[in-house]
This record gives C-alpha cells, structure tokens and sequence, in this order.
C-alpha cells in the first residue's frame, strides 16, 4: 500500500528525469548527424549506434567553447554577488517589519515571481534598454532576488532580536552588532542562498538569451542554439553533460564548505 | 537601509507595471499610454484564432499538469511523511532534483525522449513535462502542512473502523485541503508561464501562450505582446491572492 503510494511521482521520474539524462549521456557519445541532404530525421540530428568522444573533444578544447564556459562562470559569480547583497537587504527588511508587514512584503517580493518570466523580461528590456551585459546581470538578478531574499529571510526569523538588543546593550554600535551577532546567525540562510543562486545563474538561460548580445550568451543559450539551429545534437548534449558535471561538482564543494562552517 | 530596500522591491516590481501599462497605449510601438488609453490591443488578441488558440492549449495543459503534479505529490508526501521508508533522504533528493537541474538540459533530453514516441505533439506530453518541474514545488507545500496533522486524529478513526480511504478522505484530506490549493495554485502557474521545456517540446498544435509570445519577444515587439502578457497575468494572479490567503496571519502554531 505505502509502496504504491510512491509510484506515480517514481513513474514520472523515471520517463521525465532519468530517461531525459540518460539520453542526454547517451547522444554526447554519439558521432554527429550527417547534415547534407540527409532526409531521415533521425540521423540528421545523430548517428545512432556509433560510439565516439569527438564531441566531447570538441567542447572540452575548442577556445569557442573554453570561453563560453568562462564567460558563464563570470556571469554566476557576479549575478550571485548582486543577488545574495540585494536579497539580504529585502530579507533584513522583512525580519525588522511588523506581522501584518512581513506578510505584505512577502507577498510583494513573490508577486515578480507569479508573472510571466516573458512579462518580466520584457519590462527589464523597456528599464535598460538595448541588450547587453548590464541588462542580462539586472535581468537574471532580479529573476533570482526573490528567492535568495526569502531564504535569507526564513533563517533571519530564527534569530532573536533580543540577542542584538543584549548586544546593543553592552555597548556595542548597531554596526558592530549586526556584523557580530545578527549576519553570522542567519549564514546558513545565506550559504542556502549562495548555493541555489550559483546553480540556477550558471545554468542561466533566458535572462542572457533574451536581454543578451551574442557576446553574453551562456551555455545554456548555446545548447538552444545546436539544438534548434545547427541541428547538432551530439554537441549539444556534451555541453549538457559537462554543465551538469561542473554544477555538481560545485554543489557538493558548497555543500562540504556549508557543513564545516556550521 | 530600509529605503534601499523598498527602492529595490520598487525596482523589482517595475517591470509587470511597465508591460500593464504599455498593454494600453494606441501607439504601434512600446510606449507609456499619455492621455489617451485603448482596448485594442485585447481586441487584436481576442480576434487572432492564433492566439485564442494558444490560450486554449495553455489552459487544457495548465490544467492536466495540476492534476497530475498534485495527486502524485500528495501521494508521495504521505507516503514519505507518515511512513518509514530505509532510502527516505534519497527519494526526497531525487524528486526535489529537476528544481536545481539546468532546465535546457531536462528539455534537450526529453524532445530525444518525447520523438520517439506517439506523444509527440500530444498535450499530454508538455502537460507531464510540466508536470516534472511542479511535482516539486507540490511536494514541499503538501509536506509542510502533512507534518502538521496529528497521526492520533487518523489513529482515532482506524480504531473506530474507518479503512484506510476513509480515513484519507474524511480526516486527512479535510485537514490539508488548505495546501491542496495552494499546490494546485502553484502547479497552474508553473504551466501557465514554463517557457524552456514547451520551447523544446512544443509543435504547431500544442503551443501555449508563452511559446507564441516568443518569438515576438525576440524580434519584433508590438503592444500585442504586453497585452497577452497581461491576459497570462490575469490568468495567474489569483494563485497569489490565495497564497496570501494561505500565509494570512493565524492564532496557534503552524
């Protein structure tokens, strides 16, 4: 009985998750599709049956590639620098505000995230006009400020006030006691924060895709791209393959570091 | 600080006023309405069988993916919950995966997925697309108000001689029927605004709104695109209204 429970979500995961990444491995292994003439679909896009690390070959010295990578890791870094500041600001002010305030200035800071991605994107395009570097990083930063602000804000509601009044109280500035009591109390929301902020900005797709030159495309907008336009589905999924590695590689060093730190 | 703050919440909340706003303008381009303020644009909308299509397509596959992603995740949640289970942290992890996995990564794998079968350009397979991203977001909502049912209630009803279908319908389910709708809530939302996976999965006769919306997002921009930005809104905004419904301030602990 509890077993069967578990088997419509344990269903779609394996069709939805598992099979998607499998088949995803899968291609990267493949030689590339033949693109002249080629009539049937399926070989168009990849030759099944072969085995080869061509692709992987591919993406892994290409300069294109070795600066796109580059390119997407700096974009994280800065993206989730802006982030984790301003959603620590919206996150301190939700801790200090009155009970009816704190639900008012939830619900305002979800409200970007019930609209449409596409609505939003649009309206960061009329704010910063032409595409470009500054509009991606303001785009994808106000994409994931909401999150990061209510992380930050869930761990900021375990620490007492009282602590910093205690603080204030033996002499220290309001300065000096947030530094030393209130930040490092809510660091475990805010390394939660970190980590979401750096696998959801390094996978960033439609911030660059839209608001961006080409100049700003990531990773992901290249996969779009051979995936749609070139047709080149090998390369495609390597690029997907390393992505995923790289991320997981960097979601369990955050992880360890979270551990030790707390 | 406190300004700061309230002028990156203003900052933050721009853009979905912007694109009301521009939804309203008589100009052919995007341009704050001035003194005059029209409907045409709606008009345009509501008169392209394109669109209307669109809407239809978004509503039909928004609708079965709440069905799906809620009864799974309650499922699943009281299974987890009030169950043990030896692998428990390891099933969570899995089904909370696809919230951190690069969403274009899940999308090039199931188009390879999804041709080789009769979904193909079926509603059903973007609706179980949708289905994988809401699953965990339904989840974390059903759990959270799970916990907070005392087991000695559904205890007191199997001793009295309810089976275990009565004791989900008339105790259980009574008790959580709040998150139900916050999770279907969410689950229409999701549907109604994924972009990446429908971008991938999507033919000519399963396009929701958001896949006709861009490639007009891209090139070329007419109020149109403000005004079916502002339908989707439409569309979505009562789940916040509900949401803070569900958060509103209560006696006694949650």
């Amino acid at each position: 009985m509890r077993k069967l429970l578990l088997a419509p979500s344990a269903l779609l995961w394996l069709a939805g998750v598992l099979t998607p990444l499998v088949f995803v491995l899968r291609m990267s292994l493949y030689s590339r599709g033949d693109i002249s003439g080629e009539k049937r679909l399926d070989l168009l896009f990849y030759q099944p049956g072969t085995w080869s690390l061509e692709s992987f070959a591919k993406v892994l010295t290409e300069p294109f590639y070795q600066r796109l990578f580059g390119f997407t890791a700096v974009l994280a870094m800065v993206v989730t620098t802006l982030t984790l500041l301003f959603g620590y600001l919206l996150g301190y002010a939700v801790y200090r505000a009155s009970p009816r305030g704190k639900i008012a200035l939830i619900l305002l800071i979800a409200l970007p995230k019930f609209t449409n991605i596409l609505v939003f994107v649009y309206g960061v395009k009329i704010i910063f006009g032409p595409n470009g570097f500054l509009p991606v990083v303001a785009g994808e930063v106000m994409l994931l400020v909401p999150y990061a602000a209510l992380t930050i804000a869930a761990a900021l509601e375990a620490v007492p006030y009282h602590l910093v009044e205690a603080a204030r109280g033996l002499g220290a500035s309001s300065i000096s006691a947030f530094w030393r009591v209130t930040l490092p109390l809510s660091m475990p929301g805010v390394s939660a924060a970190a980590i979401l902020t750096v696998l959801w900005s390094a996978s960033a797709f439609l911030g660059p895709y839209l608001l961006g030159q080409p100049a700003q495309y990531t990773v992901a907008v290249e996969v779009e791209r051979q995936m749609h336009q070139d047709l080149n589905w090998t390369i495609a999924a390597a690029l997907n393959v390393v992505l995923i590695a790289i991320l997981g590689a960097a979601a369990y060093t955050m992880s360890a570091v979270r551990r030790r730190l707390a | 600080m406190k300004r700061l703050a309230y002028l990156v919440l203003g900052l933050l909340l721009t853009p979905m006023a912007l694109s009301i706003l521009v939804s309203f303008t008589p100009s052919r381009y995007l341009e704050l309405p001035r003194d005059e303020w029209t409907l045409a644009w709606y008009r345009q909308f509501f008169g392209s069988p394109v669109w209307v299509q669109a809407l239809g397509n978004s509503l039909v596959i928004a609708a079965l993916t709440a069905a799906f992603s809620v009864t799974s995740a309650l499922a699943t949640a009281m299974a987890l919950v009030r169950h043990h289970f030896r692998w428990k942290a390891a099933w969570e992890g899995a089904l909370l995966l696809p919230m951190v996995l690069p969403s274009v990564a899940l999308a090039a794998g199931m188009l390879a997925v999804v041709r080789l079968t009769p979904l193909w350009g079926n509603h059903l397979s973007l609706a179980f697309a949708h289905s994988v991203l809401a699953i965990p977001v339904a989840y974390l909502v059903l759990r959270a108000s799970l916990k907070q049912v005392d087991p000695n209630l559904e205890a007191a009803a199997r001793g009295l001689g309810a089976g275990p279908w009565q004791v989900f319908r008339f105790v259980t389910l009574p008790l959580v029927i709040p998150a139900v709708l916050a999770a279907t809530l969410f689950a229409l939302v999701i549907s109604l605004n994924e972009i990446t996976l429908t971008l991938f999965l999507a033919t000519r006769y399963t396009e929701t709104l958001p896949r006709v919306i861009w490639p007009n997002l891209r090139f070329a921009i007419t109020p149109l695109v403000a005004a079916a930005s502002v339908i989707l809104l439409a569309l979505t905004l009562p789940a916040l209204v509900a949401a803070g419904w569900w958060l509103r301030p209560r006696r006694g602990n949650r």
